[in-house]
């Protein structure tokens, strides 16, 4: 020792660390094994194997066995066991001589160290007859031999203990027998309650309630415990606390990120496979079934179509929620990356080997070759997450969880519903708009020749000496004076006020006791009445004109004489002149377009003029299917403006919209509930004005301009309406901030139906012959004849016989009425039933992603370090060698995921079962018997006690793979029951503990010691390991003592951490966008990576969320209320003793009381027994599990 | 009662009286059980008492100046005379198999310092620094995609979920300051793959970075809505005593007594947190050398001086995510020079301002500051106005810690595509920039399931030449 220290003055500090151990004498040889394997063979294969190996012998050295370090080179043997002084390798290693190795740089002090150590105790080296390849590829599945995890689960007898009375299950008797190899002894039983809060923390994550205590205190039963376990077992929570454990171990997030990923590539649905863990544990899934259908439940459906196994599919949702990064170029990278990431979970959580480290070159360690790698690999490339490569963010594969038969059905409900809906909107709206026409036009024809001659006479009566009142002139005419009062308003308007003037200076004012006969009012009463004929009988033989008439919803002229601007020239109104609706008017605070004059095929036509943040609008739903008429021209410079729409720009659900793209082409919106059928149409040339054309129904959406069809899209049948759009918006989109419209728009008209052809060619001719040719063959209607302009204004919303919507249906016959109520309340119930949604859900699918070279079913290529671009040789899919053997299966037609999930669980794969009951163990002691429990291999940690671990895999799959018979045999074991309380050591003052002198305390604290020494770490369980609550459990608990929990089941996550539901529901995404910071604050999963053991980090910040987090205001504060509610009496010390019961389970020290007493003691201070409800969940007691 | 916490705990406390040196010499001498930086693991130890580095180091913080979107290379520090003169010819090189043609650079390079090293007229104010500043011309990345790229930077990893940088750093050195968290990442807008950029990941939660998205609330529960302090003082003294209580009747077990410590650390952060945070106290003219008098350059000119109040005060890593105008502000796919000047008016200044202070404090010579995005832009124009994401060739910046200024390391080809000259890939970095903080970049390990995890992978190549 003293030569290495003059050697290496620098391994003092770290060899004082060894020396306890290295002196210790009963170190066995398994020991001896495990550091050779962890410390020592890594680091011959990592530095020295590549020069000194199979492939090169430098100096003649061969560093990968034990003969050939002892043989050694050309300067002699390379190690002299027991000896390290006289050691050639502790020399070159140590650089101290001319040989320094490895010749890159020197080794660390740790590794050196551990050189000296090796050699020091003997050189163990393992397995070593044949020599010991490390690294050759070719030799890989040698190394099985070695590997302790491969050989097979071996049975064994229950082993001698000396100890009499503590074994009470077949496991004490391991656990006795290591612990007396040792001349250690197990520690005392726990008490009580410390037991029951323990199982009950760890079989369903919550503290156990007073009553559950004082159930298990008061059960006599000798099986008081059992009976325990069994109802915590049968517990809903079961499943909620040992479900989060798997999901630990497959990466489980609820979503990738909330924020950049569009939800169709995000795997939002995952909770549906988190719902099926839980449920799988709590019906106590056999495992071997619960891994299959994780990896295969897609191809175990019923073979009977009307079936369908909708867990089954789900479950292969561990596979479907892949770590990827989304990529917009290279989707081959993003393919392989999801493959890696299936193989790394898959031989992790299920095998405990870490297959993937095998991607890019053969395992450093483990019998896995990159072709054992690329065989597994062939099976997941010949699956699929993605439907087909697209640019951009790509979509993933979701399949529906109901049978096609009742897809089709709903399916067929559902579109149904459309029609009918699409059919009733429209209809409703425009058989109420009928109601209303027939009403006015009636008013027009009978109240007419008596309101207008009255009107006229009053104003005449005007420039009398003394003019009559307006109420008594009305009077004296059998009419309300509001009915006056609207006639002379309305007179008095455009474009009204011309042929009232006409009236007048005719021969109106000259007659004056016989003015309501004057002839100038019977012509026009007589034109008028003839327009009205005229305009029934157009209809009445044209059932074109007719189905028109009766469809329209709006038409905006901007000839219309009676447009009414303000002094800039910026329209105020613009009527509606189509139909039975409201007027088109400037948004709020916005200004309105513009009216002006454009040439149009070199006559100048009015136009509105939009300079890009005018806006108009009127008040309408959409109709869900219909058509749209507009005569345009957008400003050749403003590039994706929207011109005219029912939808909000910055969702884009609903709706339907006209927008100019950036080069003067058109793009129609047309949306129902996310799904688009829009149509795209590129740029006229040269960009004037044009007639647009666009129709939305059962056939799809169809777009003509100039009355060519120029694009049609039949992905949608009808669009649907955003609630938030109440209103067509003209110039702009219906919401949002998207660009408004620049240019000049002529015409604009909408119906509430799909036009025919022959209805939309009448259309467009009557549009066409208006705005688009040289010289109009027909005149607007508004510029010669003021009759039918009159006309027009009576039915329009400026008319005197308007009424508002609300008051129409009293107007109506006792028949209209209810005819429209029918109709509307079918409507009604139609909008207001919600649209039967296929649940759905994120699988895995057979077959490799179409459109790319993986289609189908393929053996893989080695990929050369692990890039996709450089394939090499194909290797069948299958399995790694060194884990098949002949009763393996082979892969023939399909994936192979189906042979795979066979494969895993067959009862002489020796890993699955080690692993999973080595899970369960490390969930019950905090630590496996494996300690690295997802990874078995050569780096992993061998098994504390190895007959034990074969013992429960082989109970495991005897039990039919029952993970709750685990549960029981372990629980019920004295090992599991012991105190974790160790007698406190004798340099630390005693205070509050009895007899610190006593012989028996002595006892216990000697072999306290001697535990401290032999066994540091306690793999040998002498006593149970106190354990810190997992994030979820924390939370837990602050909602369960408080009374604030919720208890119920599933369902999608929540995002506030205020919200009372267990946290396994608490949202987690894997770029933590959006999501309450409180599980990474306690180690909580981040699910971005596979969780073998939470860490049991303590830092501040942990501190400040207990002592300040609103949220903690409120859990104290219900506590408290609680307490005082429930406590027995008022007297504080009750209290007191209540908040222990309910927070620590058990009952309070007199000291405790006392501190208790002063904290709650002051009057002045508000909220005292919140404060201190407080403290005692930030203490330490609360948080930790003895 | 206080006679049970242990000597670690003491010193702990103590700490925080203490300047950072005394407590880092006495760490030291306790260092005899954490010889190796990688004995922290146990829960025994505060996990972010300072540690001795693996030797000597020549920084011993760092500052990480992010520029998300990919700054372009022939831009701003990498000038190409022949792209200039090929302006619109066809690129000799496909960008991912498609041609498209060279844009030349429409900003002009000018000499500056005694080194006379070329910045373009988009950094006027950093280019008077550049005797400080060592430029790296031959970055090179595996990822043209953002995500990807962020996590490389980030983390050293594309794909899965590892460590990130800082996580890494504070993992290995702990911090100087118990009172504030180790690793800082200040971004006032969203940041691209969020948490996983500055996570701990497998680490224990103790390395993660604290997101400081809103200075006036600099860390989450930094006061108690209920109570003052000297109530909470008494409530604390009354937990202390239940905990004594609890633990008097265990054997020694130190996660009992690092979490007591642990409120009282989080006690005096209520105090030490606010005021770092603080600018209120900055006179005018340190706030006219952070640009915090213009409007433009106001918001990353306040996180520049954060960052300077924190390694001031003992941080031992902090990020800047420049989120100005969106989360990834320097990706102009089209818009270059409006973008580009945009983003640089932005940082300019404030940058400047960091490296001036940092240097007249003292604090430059071991404060490692590094600039730079995820990837560079390509020489070749998208659209009229853009330039598409670069991989294979881009420029980044370090200063101060030990790392020679007026520097040039490394050399992409004549059109600023390829990185032809002492290529640095981003392990390299990594690995760099742990040796200048005095760690060995392959003896800084992790073992997480039975492997040894590093930042570099199993790469990284130390480029000694950058260091003074």
């Amino acid at each position: 020792m003293r030569m290495l220290v003059r050697f290496f003055p620098c391994l003092l500090l770290v060899l004082q660390g060894w020396l306890p151990n290295a002196c210790c004498s009963s170190r066995d040889d398994s020991a001896a094994v495990e550091f050779f394997e962890t410390a020592i063979r890594p680091l011959f294969a990592e530095k020295c194997v590549g020069c000194h190996g199979p492939k090169k012998q430098e100096a003649g050295l061969r560093l990968n066995s034990h003969t050939g370090a002892i043989t050694g080179g050309d300067s002699g043997p390379a190690i002299l066991p027991g000896d390290p002084q006289k050691s050639l390798l502790i020399r070159a290693v140590g650089y101290q001589s001319e040989l320094k190795m490895p010749p890159d740089g020197k080794l660390a002090e740790k590794e050196i160290a551990n050189l000296v150590r090796w050699i020091q105790d003997g050189a163990v080296w393992p397995g070593d007859e044949r020599g010991d390849p490390l690294v050759s590829s070719d030799a890989v599945s040698a190394t099985k031999s070695n590997l302790w995890s491969l050989q097979p689960v071996s049975d064994s007898a229950l082993p001698e203990v000396q100890s009499q009375g503590w074994s009470v299950s077949s496991i004490d008797f391991f656990i006795l027998n290591a612990l007396e190899k040792r001349e250690l002894r197990p520690g005392p039983p726990a008490d009580q309650r410390t037991l029951l809060r323990r199982i009950t923390y760890d079989l369903t994550g919550l503290p156990p309630s007073p009553a559950e205590i004082d159930q298990f205190l008061n059960d006599p039963s000798p099986a008081a415990f059992e009976n325990v376990v069994d109802r915590l077992l049968a517990s809903p929570h079961y499943g909620e606390r040992w479900g989060r454990h798997w999901l630990d171990v497959v990466r489980y997030a609820d979503a990738r990120d909330l924020i950049q990923l569009p939800i169709d590539s995000d795997f939002r649905e995952a909770w549906r496979y988190r719902d099926w863990v839980v449920k799988a544990f709590n019906h106590d899934l056999p495992y071997d079934q619960f891994v299959a259908m994780q990896i295969a439940g897609d191809l175990m459906q019923p073979d009977d179509p009307a079936m369908i196994d909708a867990d089954a599919l789900v479950a292969t949702g561990m596979l479907a929620i892949a770590d990827f990064v989304p990529g917009d170029v290279d989707k081959d990278q993003m393919i392989a990356d999801c493959v890696n990431d299936q193989i790394d979970v898959v031989g992790r959580a299920v095998l405990g080997m870490t297959i993937a480290c095998a991607r890019c070159h053969d395992h450093k360690f483990d019998p896995v070759s990159t072709e054992d790698y690329y065989s597994l690999a062939g099976i997941f490339f010949s699956s699929r997450l993605i439907p087909g490569p697209v640019p951009g963010n790509t979509p993933l594969v979701r399949v529906p969880l109901l049978p096609a038969v009742e897809i089709k059905a709903i399916e067929a409900q559902s579109k149904h519903d459309r029609q009918r809906l699409a059919e009733l909107s429209g209809f409703v709206q425009t058989s109420s708009d009928r109601e209303y026409a027939a009403y006015l036009q009636n008013k027009v024809v009978s109240s007419l020749p008596h309101d207008l001659p009255m009107a006229v006479e009053y104003i005449r009566r005007a420039n009398d000496a003394k003019p009559p009142t307006l109420a008594e002139f009305a009077t004296a005419h059998n009419a309300e004076p509001e009915t006056l009062q609207r006639w002379l308003t309305f007179l008095r308007r455009q474009p009204v006020l011309p042929v009232l003037n006409e009236l007048l200076k005719d021969d109106v004012l000259s007659n004056e006791p016989t003015s309501t006969d004057a002839p100038a009012i019977r012509k026009l009463l007589n034109q008028l009445a003839a327009i009205a004929d005229e305009r029934r009988e157009h209809q009445s033989s044209d059932p074109i004109a007719r189905s028109l008439a009766e469809s329209q919803v709006l038409q905006f002229r901007a000839d219309d004489r009676s447009i009414s601007t303000d002094n800039c020239g910026q329209i105020l109104l613009w009527p509606d002149r189509g139909s039975i609706s409201d007027d088109a008017i400037p948004i709020t605070d916005t200004p309105g377009p513009r009216m002006t004059k454009a040439s149009i095929h070199d006559r100048l036509r009015p136009v509105i003029r939009f300079n890009g943040n005018a806006m108009l609008q009127v008040p309408r739903s959409v109709p869900v299917t219909g058509s749209l008429f507009a005569v345009f021209r957008p400003d050749p410079d403003a590039a994706g403006t929207r011109l005219v729409g029912w939808e909000d720009s910055a969702v884009g659900q609903h709706g339907v919209g006209l927008m100019s793209t950036a080069d003067g082409g058109l793009h129609a919106i047309l949306r129902r509930t996310g799904a688009s059928g829009d149509v795209v149409l590129p740029a006229p040339n040269p960009v004037d004005f044009r007639l647009i054309s666009l129709t939305w129904g059962t056939g799809g959406g169809t777009c003509f301009r100039n009355g060519e069809k120029v694009g049609a899209n039949t992905a949608i049948d009808s669009v649907s309406s955003d609630p938030a759009i109440t209103a067509l918006h003209i110039g702009g989109p219906g919401s949002g901030t998207g660009q408004r419209f620049r240019g000049d728009l002529c015409e604009l008209r909408v119906y509430a139906m799909p036009v025919d052809d022959a209805a939309r060619v009448r259309v467009e001719d009557e549009l066409r012959s208006r705005w688009l040719t040289p010289t109009a063959e027909q005149v607007p209607l508004a510029e010669n004849d003021p009759a039918a302009d009159l006309y027009d204004e009576l039915l329009s919303p400026r008319s005197p016989y308007w009424i508002d919507s609300e008051q129409r249906l009293h107007a109506y016959s006792e028949e209209a009425r209810q005819r429209l109520a029918a109709e509307n309340e079918e409507l009604q119930s139609l909008k207001n039933k919600s649209a039967a949604e296929i649940p759905r859900a994120v699988v895995i699918q057979d077959g490799g992603v179409p459109g790319t070279k993986h289609d189908g079913f393929h053996d893989a290529q080695v990929y050369i370090r692990g890039n996709p671009a450089k394939p090499g040789k194909t290797v069948p899919r299958g399995f790694p060698k060194s884990l098949t053997n002949a009763d393996s299966p082979t892969i023939h037609d399909g994936s192979g995921r189906r042979e795979l999930a066979r494969w895993l669980t067959q009862r002489n794969n020796p890993l699955t079962a080690r692993v999973m009951v080595n899970r369960i163990w490390q969930h019950h002691f905090g630590t496996g018997l494996v300690r690295t429990s997802t990874n078995f291999g050569f780096r992993g940690e061998r098994p504390s006690h190895p007959e034990l671990l074969d013992y429960l895999a082989i109970r495991f799959m005897e039990s039919g793979w029952s993970v709750k018979a685990m549960h029981r045999l372990i629980v019920l074991s004295s090992v599991y029951q012991q105190s974790s309380m160790r007698p406190p050591d004798m340099a630390e003052p005693q205070q509050t503990t009895g007899n610190p002198g006593s012989a028996a305390a002595e006892v216990q604290r000697s072999v306290s010691r001697l535990a401290d020494e032999v066994d540091p770490e306690n793999r040998l369980l002498s006593y149970m390991p106190r354990r810190r609550l997992e994030a979820e459990a924390i939370r837990d608990s602050l909602l369960a003592v408080s009374g604030l929990l919720d208890p119920s089941p599933g369902g999608p996550g929540f995002l506030e951490i205020a919200v009372p539901r267990r946290t396994l529901y608490l949202m987690s995404v894997r770029t933590g966008a959006k999501t309450a910071d409180f599980s990474s604050l306690f180690d909580g999963p981040n699910g971005g990576g596979i969780i073998e053991r939470r860490n049991q980090s303590i830092v501040a910040p942990q501190a400040l969320f207990l002592l300040n987090d609103v949220w903690l205001d409120q859990v104290s504060a219900t506590l408290a209320a609680r307490i005082a509610r429930d406590a027995l009496s008022n007297d504080p010390e009750a209290r007191v003793r209540l908040l222990y019961e309910v927070t620590l389970a058990r009952a309070p020290t007199s000291a405790e009381i006392e501190i208790g007493l002063q904290l709650v003691a002051n009057s002045d201070e508000t909220d005292s027994w919140a404060r201190y409800c407080r403290v005692i969940l930030c203490s330490n007691e609360f948080i930790y599990v003895d | 009662m206080s006679t049970n916490i242990n000597r670690r705990s003491i010193l702990l406390r103590s700490g925080a009286g203490f300047g950072a040196v005394v407590f880092s010499a006495l760490l030291a001498d306790e260092a005899l059980a954490v010889a190796d930086v990688n004995g922290v693991s146990t829960a025994s130890e505060y996990p972010l008492a300072p540690k001795r580095p693996h030797f000597p180091a020549r920084a011993k913080r760092i500052i990480f100046l992010f520029m998300p979107g990919g700054p372009s290379q022939v831009d701003t520090f990498d000038p190409k005379p022949r792209l200039n003169r090929d302006n619109g010819l066809p690129s000799p090189k496909l960008y991912l198999g498609q041609q498209r043609n060279l844009l030349a650079s429409p900003w002009k390079f000018r000499r500056h310092g005694q080194s006379g090293l070329e910045v373009s007229e988009l950094f006027p104010r950093t280019a008077t620094r550049i005797d400080d500043i060592c430029v790296i011309r031959s970055m090179v990345t595996d990822d043209p995609n953002h995500p990807g790229g962020c996590l490389l930077m980030n983390t050293g990893e594309r794909v899965f979920s590892r460590p990130s940088f800082g996580a890494w750093v504070t993992y290995g050195l702990g911090t100087e300051n118990q009172n504030l968290p180790g690793f800082v990442a200040i971004g006032p807008g969203p940041i691209i793959e969020g948490a996983r950029q500055y996570g701990s990941s497998f680490l224990p939660a103790a390395y993660q970075g604290t997101l400081v998205s809103n200075p006036t609330e600099p860390l989450r529960n930094l006061a108690s809505t209920q109570v003052n302090h000297e109530r909470q003082r008494r409530e604390l003294d009354a937990l202390s005593r239940l905990n004594n209580l609890h633990r008097e009747q265990r054997a020694k077990d130190d996660a009992l007594a690092a979490r007591m410590e642990s409120f009282e650390l989080a006690f005096r952060m209520q105090t030490a947190a606010p005021e770092a945070f603080e600018l209120k106290g900055e006179t005018a003219a340190t706030n006219r050398q952070y640009g915090l008098d213009r409007p433009e350059t106001e918001q990353f000119g306040r996180q520049c001086l954060l960052a300077r109040r924190l390694v001031e005060r003992g941080v031992r890593f902090v990020q800047l995510y420049h989120t100005t105008g969106g989360f990834q502000p320097w990706d102009q796919h089209s818009g270059l020079k409006a973008g580009h000047e945009k983003n640089a008016m932005a940082t300019d200044q404030p940058i400047a301002g960091l490296l001036t202070d940092l240097n007249a404090r003292g604090l430059l010579e071991d404060t490692l500051v590094l600039w730079g995005g995820e990837f560079g832009r390509t020489p070749t124009a998208e659209g009229k106005d853009g330039r598409d994401h670069h991989p294979f060739g881009f420029t980044m910046w370090m200063a101060g810690g030990g790392v020679r200024g007026g520097m040039v390391y490394g050399a992409t080809d004549e059109f600023g595509w390829d990185a032809i000259e002492n290529r640095m890939h981003v392990h390299d970095l990594h690995a760099t920039m742990l040796h200048l903080l005095g760690l060995d970049h392959e003896r800084l390990t992790y073992r997480f399931a039975g492997r040894d995890f590093r930042l570099t992978d199993v790469h990284g190549q130390v480029a000694f030449d950058i260091i003074t």
